[in-house]
């Protein structure tokens, strides 16, 4: 992927990062690498869908998991893992 | 005294040979002498220590009940939150922060009775693969001081092997555990995603983050496993799942992983395949396997955890806790600018590949895609896991590096993470255990196991010990 395809002025305001020129023109480059090294990835097959996360039933989370992290959230200290890997 | 293992130290401490002052005393002066040269150690309690272990020997004097650590003295990742005590994470956005809770995991060892000495150094929010990405220094390895401890649990490694703690509590989110645990000649587990609570780990990409151990030896890291692993109400992914009961390992079958070579030193790969003999002497069967695609795994990785990391470091802003920057005129400024001045380079690199990966076409193009290699990555480790018991391979391609060498670039440094990081995609557990030497530095051997089958990694681990 090409540096100048990369709109790291955009990322970075997403991000609430304040770059220098120097960390701009780096950032660029080593995201554009990034990308070429994560290319490997388009050789799967199979759509990317929205559901791609591992379905709630394949996770070791609990029945009362969402109470549970609600409560968490909550007092501000917990984040919700956006997958989880372990086999039942 | 220093270079004892658990429970060495433990047979001591109930026969009375050493009280738990004394024994706390000398690896407070271990430190005292070694940690400036070393940087094994962010923060020092020796006065708590000093005040727990009294408080232990009292106990042992009265004859009172005491638990199954008491008195062993222990470092902890400056990751793991401890009430009172300040909890860096290698970051000078919480250079000041003092949590008002302590860890699940912690919380287990000082019921049993443990010594904290301190907390650890590691890369910041344990982004790194050589403890050199730290606000608080770099880590030497106490092997070779002109190289690397690794990362990003450097400071426990380093310590476990220097003689200033006997065991370490690490994390391992990438193959922070097992890395430096080669490194450095230690043994490192990584347990189950699940086994061990999280409750108190500050995030970095959840759905990969694991409590794991540092030691001397198998035997340790088993002792210090059974004390923190079990569910806990606080973190809703653990399980209370005892594993499968230790077998015969003759009738063990395990897979070794020939495809490394590729990747892998030549003379770290002729140690990998010793090991494979010396297990096969033991009865046990070696099968020979294909290692799922490492690149592949690593894409998978690296994308998923700078997508997590992204957004659990969405919290520091500046306002609630951690660095807060100086003469912002608005929140938003307040919010950029004490991000800017707080993050090292490392995390904010991090942060925007995690922002890259997950925004407009960046969300299908790797994000969705990811998700789907790290199943595929997960259902072939699965399925080459129900003929084999546990999987050979190399814990990192090389020995540790020299600081003097050139500098890799960052991803010359994500592609060191190969042999670790499918582990972390399937949340399985895995241990490293040094096995032979190259170029006059530790080699370690990683095994991968089944989900909460943490009992055949030690039995393997053992007879590679022998």
């Amino acid at each position: 992927m090409k540096e100048k395809s990369i709109d790291t002025a955009a990322l970075a305001l997403l991000a609430r990062l304040e770059l220098t020129d120097a960390e701009h023109q780096r950032m660029a480059r080593e995201i554009g690498e990034f990308a070429d090294f994560a290319a490997v990835l388009s050789s799967l097959d199979g759509a990317p869908k929205a559901d791609a996360c591992e379905p709630l039933e394949a996770c070791n989370c609990r029945d009362d998991v969402a109470a549970l992290y609600a409560e968490k959230i909550a007092d501000g200290y917990v984040s919700v893992p956006l997958t989880v890997g372990a086999e039942q | 005294m220093t270079k004892y293992t658990v429970r060495q130290l433990i047979a001591l401490l109930e026969r009375g040979e050493i009280s738990s002052e004394a024994l706390t005393k000398n690896y407070i002066n271990a430190i005292e002498e070694n940690n400036s040269e070393l940087c094994a150690y962010i923060t020092v309690t020796a006065e708590k220590a000093l005040s727990k272990a009294c408080e232990v020997d009292r106990c042992r004097q009265n004859g009172e009940r005491l638990g199954a650590l008491a008195g062993v003295p222990f470092g902890a990742k400056d990751n793991l939150c401890t009430k009172g005590v300040r909890t860096t994470c290698g970051s000078k956005m919480l250079a000041d922060l003092v949590p008002p809770y302590t860890a699940t995991a912690l919380k287990r060892l000082d019921s049993e009775d443990a010594v904290m000495l301190g907390k650890m150094n590691m890369d910041e929010f344990a982004m790194g693969s050589a403890t050199d990405t730290s606000a608080f220094g770099i880590t030497k390895n106490p092997l070779d001081k002109t190289r690397t401890a690794g990362g990003s649990s450097g400071g426990g490694a380093a310590a476990v092997a220097a003689g200033l703690a006997p065991f370490a509590l690490g994390t391992d989110t990438g193959g922070s555990v097992r890395q430096p645990a080669a490194f450095c000649g230690c043994v490192g587990l990584k347990p189950t995603y699940g086994a061990v609570s999280r409750y108190g780990l500050i995030a970095f990409a959840s759905s990969f983050d694991t409590v794991g151990v540092l030691s001397r030896c198998v035997d340790d890291s088993k002792t210090v496993f059974e004390v923190i692993r079990g569910r806990d109400v606080m973190d809703a992914t653990t399980r209370d799942a005892s594993g499968v009961a230790a077998r015969d390992t003759q009738q063990m079958c395990v897979g070794l992983c020939r495809r490394t070579a590729e990747r892998a030193d030549p003379k770290v790969e002729q140690q990998i395949l010793r090991a494979a003999e010396q297990l096969r002497s033991a009865g046990v069967r070696i099968k020979e396997i294909e290692l799922p695609d490492t690149e592949l795994s690593l894409a998978a990785y690296y994308i998923i955890s700078a997508a997590e990391a992204s957004s659990n470091l969405g919290r520091y802003d500046g306002v609630r806790y951690g660095h807060r920057a100086d003469g912002a005129r608005s929140i938003d400024e307040l919010f950029v600018k004490s991000r800017s001045e707080g993050f090292g380079d490392e995390v904010k690199r991090r942060i925007m590949l995690g922002t890259f990966c997950l925004h407009g076409a960046g969300r299908d193009d790797h994000y969705a895609k990811a998700q789907l290699a790290r199943r595929a990555v997960t259902a072939s480790l699965r399925e080459l896991l129900t003929d084999c018991d546990a999987l050979l391979l190399p814990t990192a391609p090389s020995v540790a590096y020299r600081f003097d060498e050139k500098k890799p670039t960052p991803l010359e440094v994500y592609r060191e993470d190969a042999f670790c990081v499918p582990a972390n995609l399937a949340g399985l557990p895995a241990i490293s255990v040094p096995y032979g030497s190259a170029d006059g530095m530790p080699v370690g051997a990683q095994l991968i196991g089944r989900a909460f089958d943490e009992q055949t990694l030690f039995a393997l681990g053992e007879i590679l010990e022998k």
